[in-house]
Parts: structure tokens; sequence; C-alpha cells
């Protein structure tokens, strides 16, 4: 549930954006009508919690304005004027429902839950079946009018019955759903709860059956009590009787579509900085609109692209900067149709009004690249705790006792792990089938006639594979999942047909699975970061256009011109990679490269020299100070661009072999 | 292109130059009623796709460079193959003003942008007259 809180009083801002996110309510705040009018026009609130005195637009009239653009939303006006006139005034605009400063939360809160309730926005209140009834909002459930007084593990049991009501739970995908990978319950442990939960139900008068159990399936909810006969396919109840479920995509869609959009988001990122970026070079010559011509369509359908795509993954701030540099571009575009460019904005003096609504620009644009740039995927690597960042893999295999043993060794280590059987390989007709969630790796065992495994045929290599890179490109076409292959014994050739086919590794099945996984975990790529880069070279004009054009490649570049401030600049860029050049004035790029070698902490920075000097001897040299590569200018950026990437790629490996250097890659 | 999905009822195109918005829209749709969704970057390619494919609805975004929306949907009603097939614009333009004129056309529908794709089958069906799924 999403509310658009609009209200000037900041402590107030504080007291209710916590009240409301304790309440599971995800809020925006903003502080005046026009803002809050922004917000409106693209995002899709479940509720509006409105102050009436307001800046630029009062709240009366953004409630009036809201309605008259037929937008539906209910409305809880916050007013401090006690007398009767100004709660009528607001309830005609077209709000739902008033509180008077200063208010009990517990009352608002109340009065927010009344409203969604009323506007059928809400999933379900109070959910019923049967005679259960279970009330998500307080955590409460009652069987007949009996409440239930449930553990948490009871209560989240029932939850996960509850909500998935044609599905027969096994004891694994109990022990997935409900404990974290650091606990591991027996699943002795799993029945008992069931037991117990069970005890209480029949306790508060449920059918014996009321939890049922399928032999050798596992258990489901069964509120017919002993209707329906267990092993049946049709066994469970009817979706219809859950109806307050299905007035809105449940709770886990949107759990789902909430992930897939962040991660979607981190995806995208990158581009959308860079249409950002593109749009800021557009809109330069509109500082000196003497001396050059902007292109303005392809400026305002930037502004209008990055509208929409920032909306959509539900960036406010970002976005509301974005609709006001299309707003601005359509108007400028109009008055430079009828001629008068300069009085667009601000008719009285056009040239100093013109730069200062330039200024204005590219202070929106400013706050786009702070939203992107503050948002970066996290590069912490994950903890058991937040399985939400854990990396994903996908195990395919056909042999049980394998995929068991991968099961088993996965619940120790910070990983999600999801097996399937080739079955996946052989038609896409089954990949609607296949989780929501992208995963990072994909573990396939190749065929071994010596082994029990199942895997895949060499000779049949070549389709399957091919369905397999199909498969990696389902989910990220542009960022497909790494593909980790197993073997026992595997000739070159096939080697060969599996890399061109996107295996990136081959490794050795013989060994135990949790080391198996540690490796995979240890060869993912890092997350898509923007990688911090120092570069120290006297000559700055270089300097200045190297930094822009590895700005776009997706570094971020910290420039020094005077190695005496190399030391400070280090400290505090902590940079992921170093480029020196080699003649620097007072203090050489080779000196800098043998002082920080010599301190243990940098030993692993990357450093790469560029230099106009070619000679074999200083090559030599800057190798003995300590570098990593050497480059001679000119250089193309690209090109010093990809060497940074790939040298902090290997860097990366190379970190990981050394910490674990027992994992063996796949001998013939 | 994607193959059809076993047990997916409905088919849709989205011809939308931007690529993140295809991402999201194909996922929501999926994932609330399992529909298959084509997806095409510009008009032509949505042409094509449209001609080839026959969905049970287009979904067209209004800027979009070279062959906007409007002009996407004069070429699919001049089609004799597309010209049955429902049209709903998408559009950033939120002002009912801006809604009401892109009805002119003889559009089925216009939804604004943003929105929560997961939202978006249900949005069609009711623009559409279409029982629920």
């Amino acid at each position: 549930m999403r509310i658009l809180l609009v209200e000037d009083d900041l402590m107030l801002v504080n007291v209710l954006t916590k009240s409301l996110a304790a309440q599971n309510y995800s809020v925006d705040s903003v502080r005046d009508g026009s803002t809050a009018w922004e917000y409106l026009t693209h995002i899709d609130y479940d509720l509006i919690l409105l102050d009436v005195l307001l800046p630029h637009l009062d709240g009366v009239s953004l409630c009036r304005r809201i309605r008259a653009e037929q937008n539906e939303t209910p409305i809880l006006i916050m007013t401090a004027q006690h007398n009767s006139r100004a709660r009528v005034r607001g309830l005609d605009a077209g709000a739902d429902d008033y509180v008077v400063k200063p208010f009990d939360i517990e009352e608002l809160m109340a009065r927010i839950r009344a409203l969604i309730r009323r506007s059928g926005r809400d999933l379900s209140p109070i959910l019923q079946l049967g005679q259960l009834v279970f009330d998500p909002g307080h955590c409460t459930t009652s069987y007949g009018g009996m409440p239930l007084s449930l553990s948490a593990k009871e209560y989240a049991l029932l939850d996960l019955f509850f909500h998935e009501p044609n599905h027969v739970f096994s004891i694994p995908e109990l022990l997935d759903s409900l404990w974290s990978s650091e606990e591991y319950p027996a699943e002795a442990t799993v029945r008992s709860h069931i037991r117990r939960l069970r005890a209480k139900l029949i306790d508060a008068g449920a059918p014996q059956d009321y939890i049922s159990n399928v032999h050798g399936r596992g258990y489901f909810l069964n509120p017919n009590g002993g209707l329906n006969a267990p092993g049946k396919q049709n066994i469970l109840i009817d979706e219809q009787q859950l109806q307050p479920l299905k007035k809105e995509p449940n709770q886990s869609l949107d759990a789902q579509y909430q992930r897939f959009l962040a991660e979607t988001w981190h995806q995208f990122q990158p581009k959308v900085l860079k249409d950002v970026e593109q749009l800021e070079q557009l809109l330069e010559p509109l500082q000196y609109p003497q001396d050059s011509v902007p292109d303005l369509d392809a400026a305002h359908l930037l502004a209008h692209r990055l509208k929409g795509t920032l909306g959509l993954f539900q960036q406010p701030s970002a976005m509301s900067s974005a609709a006001f540099l299309e707003a601005f571009l359509e108007a400028f575009m109009e008055e430079s149709q009828k001629g008068s460019r300069e009085s667009c904005v601000h008719p009285s003096d056009s040239q100093t009004s013109l730069s200062s609504a330039f200024l204005d620009l590219k202070g929106h644009l400013q706050r786009i690249k702070e939203t992107l740039q503050s948002d970066l995927p996290l590069t912490a690597p994950s903890t058991p705790h937040d399985t939400e960042l854990q990396p994903v893999f996908f195990c395919i295999s056909d042999d049980e006792s394998f995929q068991q043993a991968m099961i088993t060794a996965a619940k120790t280590l910070p990983l999600t792990l999801v097996t399937m059987s080739n079955r996946f390989l052989i038609s896409d007709r089954l990949w609607n089938q296949l989780p929501p969630q992208r995963p990072d790796g994909i573990i396939v065992s190749l065929y071994h006639p010596a082994s029990s495994d199942s895997g895949l045929e060499p000779k049949l290599l070549e389709p399957k594979l091919e369905q397999l890179n199909h498969l990696r490109t389902v989910y990220a076409p542009n960022d497909p999942p790494t593909l980790f292959l197993l073997g026992e014994s595997i000739d070159f050739a096939t080697r060969l047909e599996s890399v061109r086919y996107g295996a990136r590794y081959l490794l050795n099945k013989n060994q135990q699975p949790s080391r198996l996984l540690q490796t995979c975990l240890a060869l993912l790529p890092p997350p898509k970061t923007f990688p911090k880069a120092l570069m120290v070279d006297d000559d700055e004009p270089w300097l200045q256009f190297m930094a822009l054009q590895l700005q776009n490649s997706g570094f971020q570049i910290k420039t020094l011109s005077d190695p005496h401030d190399f030391e400070p600049m280090l400290v505090v860029t902590q940079p992921d990679i170093l480029i020196l050049d080699v003649k620097i004035p007072q203090v050489s790029g080779l000196e800098l490269c043998q002082t920080i070698r010599s301190d243990m902490h940098w030993q692993s920075l990357p450093v790469i020299f560029v230099s106009a000097l070619t000679d074999q001897k200083t090559q030599a040299s800057a190798f003995s100070a300590g570098a990593d590569d050497y480059l001679c200018k000119p250089i193309q950026s690209k090109d010093l661009a990809h060497r940074m990437m790939t040298r902090l790629q290997r860097n990366q490996t190379l970190m990981h072999w050394r910490l674990d250097n027992g994992c063996a890659m796949f001998q013939e | 292109m994607m193959k059809s999905k076993p047990g997916a009822t409905k088919q849709v195109l989205i011809i939308d130059d931007e690529e993140s918005i295809q991402t999201i829209v194909q996922f929501g749709l999926n994932l609330s009623h399992n529909w298959t969704v084509f997806c095409a970057s510009s008009g032509m390619d949505g042409l094509a796709i449209a001609e080839q494919s026959h969905p049970d609805v287009i979904l067209l975004d209004v800027m979009m460079p070279e062959m906007d929306g409007p002009a996407t949907f004069k070429a699919l009603k001049a089609n004799p193959a597309t010209q049955n097939i429902p049209v709903i614009l998408l559009t950033a333009k939120a002002q009912t003003s801006d809604r009401r004129q892109l009805q002119t056309l003889g559009v089925s529908g216009v939804i604004t942008k943003p929105f929560n794709s997961l939202h978006l089958a249900a949005e069609i069906c009711k623009i559409l007259h279409w029982s629920r799924e």
C-alpha cells in the first residue's frame, strides 16, 4: 500500500512517516501542493494524506484538481481548523474524510484503514475461509470466533497454507519457506509445529483433518474437513472461497514484482544515466543561444522517455525533475516556433533569464543523476541474513541424490539453490514454470557413462547447450547468468563446444557439493558497480577529456595533476584501479607506483601506466616498479576502459583463487 | 520471438522504444495473468509483428522516434490484416485533455504511464470489456 503524504510541517512528516511505515505502508512525502500534483500525475497511490494549508497550491484546491481528473484515490484531509466550515469545504472539494490537528495517531491509522477498505483497494483487511478468520493487519487468527494463540512459526505455517490453498506442501518446501538457511531444523521439528498448530485448531473446534496430510507428499489446509479424499489430484478448496484474495494480485506477486523492479532498475541504471548525460549535452547549447542551436526535438524526446522510465521504476523525485525538463522544452519549442525563443520562460529579460533557466535545468539534471548514483547496486557480499540479496543458482540435473546433496550443501551457504530436471532443456514449453527470479548462475551436470548421473550426453550436447543458452537469455538478454558445467572427464572438442554455447566454467564434479557451490559462488562476476579510478597525469586537458570518456564507460573518475596531493587523494578515494603517467614533474609515476607497492594495503590495487614513452626500458621499469599493465599514448578511451575492466575482473578472480586455491578447475 | 506459452490466454504486442518498459510489461502481464507478450522497439517492427502474430491487443507508445504512435496506429488500421486488432495507447501525458485528444484518434483506450504492470492486465480487460481471467 502506497500513501502520498502532503504536509509542510517537517516534525509531523517525521512522526507520520514512522507510524505509517510501522504499519507496512510505503510513504512518499512532499511539502507543497504543486509537487504533490506532479507526483499524482505519475504515480498511482492507495491513499492521499493531505494538509490544508500548503505552499504553492493549498490542500482544498489540490483536492478539487485531483477529483476533476477523475482520480478516485481516497483523500484524508488533516486540518488545524476546528470550525465546520473548513471541514465542509474539504469534503465538498472531494475529500473522503478528515482529522483535526492535533490528532491521535491510532485514530488516524484506523481512519486510513477504513478508507482503504471502503475504496476496495485493500487486499483484505480480514480474510475468511469457512470458520477460519485471518487478520494479517493485526497478525491474529480465530476459528469459529475462538481466538487462536499461535507462536510466530505456527502463524507463519498457517499463513503459508492459507495463501496457497491449492498446494500440498512437502516438508522440504516448508523448511525452505519458513526457516532461514542458518537454521536447519530436522524434519521432525516441522512435524511437531504442524502437530501443535493442528491441536490448537482442533481445540477451537476445527475438524481433525483440518490440516491434512497426503501420504508421501506433504500437508495442506482442508477447510471442508474430511470431504476430500487425500491423494486425489483435485483435493483442495475452490479458490473462489478466498474471494478477498482475488481482488488484487496477492502479496507474493507484489513482492515478486517489487523484486523484479529493483533488479531491472539496477540493470537499466547505467543506460538511464547515459540518457541523462546525453540530455545534458543536448541542452548545453541553451547556455549560449546566440552561438548554437540545440536539437530540441531530440532533447524533448529524451526528457519524455526519462520521465516515463523513472516513473515506472518508482523514482518520484527524479521523475518529477524529468517532467520539469520535458515541460520546459515543450514551452521552449512552442515559443521557438513563434519566433520568440528568448521570451518563453522569462519574457522580461531574455538573455539573463535564459541563463538562469539553464541553471534550473542543470539543477534538475543533477537531481536525476544523484538519484541514479545514490541507488547503485550494493557491492557488499551478502550475508545469510539478507536472503533477498543472495545469489541464486539453478541446478539442472536428473540425478536426485546429487540434487539432494546440493540442496543440503546450499543450506549452509549464503546462496539460494533452485533444483530442476533436464526436462527444462528439452522444451521451452516448460519455461512458464520457471521461478521469476533471475538466476545468477546455472549449474548443469554433464553425462558420464561411469556415473549414475543422467546428465547431458556429449553427443547431444549441441542442441541441449543451444537450448541452455536460450534459457540463460530468458531472464536478462543483456546479462545472462553464468553457466557452470560439471563433468568427470571431457575432451577438448566438447570443452570448445561448451564454451561456444556460453559455458563460462567447467568444474570437476567429483568434489564435495559444498565445495563445489563455494567455487561457483566465488566465480560469479561481481555485482554491477561503477569502479572508482584515480588518474594521475600532469597533462590536464588529456586528463579531463579521458575522465569524461571513461565516465561514459561506467567508471567513477577522480583526477589529479599535482602529485603532491597524491597520498590524501588515494586515501580519500580508495580507488579500485590507479592510472599513472610516467613523467610527472617533481615525483615521477614510477616513484609513486613503487611507494604504494611498499605498503601492504595497496598490494592488490591494479596499476596501469599510460604514457607517451614507448621505449622498452621505461616499460620494463614500470613493471618492476609494480605496474600491472602499460599502455602507450595516444590511446582510445574505449581501449583504456576495456583494459581497466579486464584488469579489474582478473584481479577479482585471482583474489578468489588465492583465498580458495583448493578449488580445482576441471582437468582432462 | 517468444513462443506462446501453454495455458496463456491472451497475446499482447507492446510497441515501445524503451527496452525497460517492454521488460516490465512483459514480466507483469506474464506474472499476473500468464499472458504472452511480444515486443517491438519501433513502429515498423510493430507493424510486421502484428501482421504475423495477430495479437489480441496492441499496446502502443505515443512518442517514439521516426514512426510515432499515431502514425503506427494509422498504418495498423490501413492494413486489413491488422485493422481489427484493438489498440491501447501508452502515454506519459497525464492530463485529461491530452488523453481525450488521443482518444479521438479512434484507439480503444489510453493508459497513462507510469503504471504498475501487475495491474495492467486488469486495466486492459476493463478497457476492452474482456471478462476477467
